[in-house]
């Protein structure tokens, strides 16, 4: 019983140390799976109930931060098919027009909200791939997240970047 | 090369992406615009209808104008005492956290509620005012004698306030409704800011 409290104890700590290191990423990749604060939140805390659940059975077959990014993209996908598609209102079928041209003086923040919100735009397979390379994951660590090959992280992160880079532009 | 850099500027912006919430951001930003638009129009009925009525009771020198003209000042001061003083604090987040920018949208939503009362009250109060005072404004020019003369008048000012109500009493609903939902997440989320 003694063994299973300092177990506990030590998988607590180690859950929030991984927390506190990947925590903001986490908080982005949830930001981007959905469109609202509510949405966003009740992703995290699932998120981060699903990792603390299987971090007791994890046995260094990858690295940490692959295991704990695998399980936030299949509980990612679950959320999504849990809900009801968003009711995209007319106004949002368009990205917000950021006004003058991106390089004649957007804001930082406007700059940065247009990412995030073309990424939200993205089809989800160049979603995933897209936002875990912006989390410096490298190709063969994106594959064993999303259980597919290098190449088709390849592939789907070249095709991603070209919409992106579209929408981001403003061109068809 | 110039996709490196491209890459790399979007995984420095993406990294560095606001704590808030983009939804909570562009609704504050929505109604900030909103509020800009109601200023403005405050400031052109301030403006016009204001000026216009003092206008006209210097013109015509008529007593019953003269009493619209004072009774539209007052009420126009009236409304615009209330507006600098509930407005005050909600141009803009005390932060850039979502906390703030919740509190904001919450203190936004009261104001919403307290603006639809004042002026459902104000302005049924000020159409039937203005129609008693053009009731008398028409009688010193000879046109009316009696009452029952201008039926059509008083038809059209009761009209007028019930629509004025139901329209101010919408507006006030809707905004109890998403008061009530932001209030809930604001509570579910533990996002209330400390305040001084």
């Amino acid at each position: 019983m003694f063994e299973r409290a300092t177990f506990k104890a030590v998988i607590d700590e180690r859950f929030r140390e991984l927390m506190a290191l990947h925590g903001p990423a986490l908080g982005r990749l949830a930001g981007s799976y959905t469109r609202t604060l509510g949405d966003r939140d009740d992703l995290f805390q699932e998120i981060a109930l699903a990792i603390w659940q299987a971090l007791p059975r994890f046995r260094g077959e990858c690295s940490e931060r692959t295991f704990i990014f695998r399980i936030a993209h299949n509980r990612a996908i679950a959320h999504i098919a849990q809900r009801r598609p968003p009711a995209v209102s007319p106004d949002e079928t368009e990205l917000p027009d950021p006004g003058p041209t991106p390089e004649s003086g957007l804001s930082n923040l406007q700059q940065k909200m247009h990412l995030q919100e073309a990424i939200g735009r993205l089809p989800l397979a160049y979603r995933q791939v897209v936002t875990l390379t912006l989390e410096d994951m490298s190709y063969a660590e994106i594959a064993e997240v999303l259980g597919i090959s290098e190449s088709n992280v390849g592939a789907r992160m070249t095709r991603g970047r070209q919409m992106l880079k579209q929408m981001l532009e403003g061109t068809k | 090369m110039k996709s490196d850099t491209e890459l790399e500027s979007w995984r420095l912006q993406w990294q560095s992406q606001p704590q808030v919430p983009i939804d909570l951001i562009r609704k504050v930003e929505r109604q900030t615009g909103n509020m800009r638009l109601y200023r403005l129009g405050e400031i052109f009925v301030t403006v016009f209808i204001g000026g216009g009525t003092i206008l006209g009771a210097l013109i015509t020198r008529n007593p019953e104008v003269a009493l619209l003209a004072v009774g539209t000042v007052i009420a126009i001061v009236m409304a615009w005492r209330f507006s600098l003083k509930h407005t005050r604090g909600l141009w803009a987040p005390s932060a850039d956290t979502t906390a703030a920018y919740l509190d904001l949208s919450v203190r936004r939503g009261r104001w919403k509620i307290a603006d639809a009362r004042y002026d459902s009250i104000q302005s049924v109060l000020l159409t039937i005012f203005v129609c008693v005072v053009d009731y008398r404004i028409i009688v010193s020019y000879g046109k009316w004698s009696r009452f029952a003369d201008a039926w059509w008048l008083w038809i059209f000012c009761g009209a007028l306030s019930l629509v004025l109500l139901f329209v101010f009493e919408g507006r006030r609903n809707k905004a109890k409704t998403e008061l009530e939902y932001l209030s809930k997440l604001q509570a579910e989320l533990g996002e209330i800011p400390s305040r001084p």
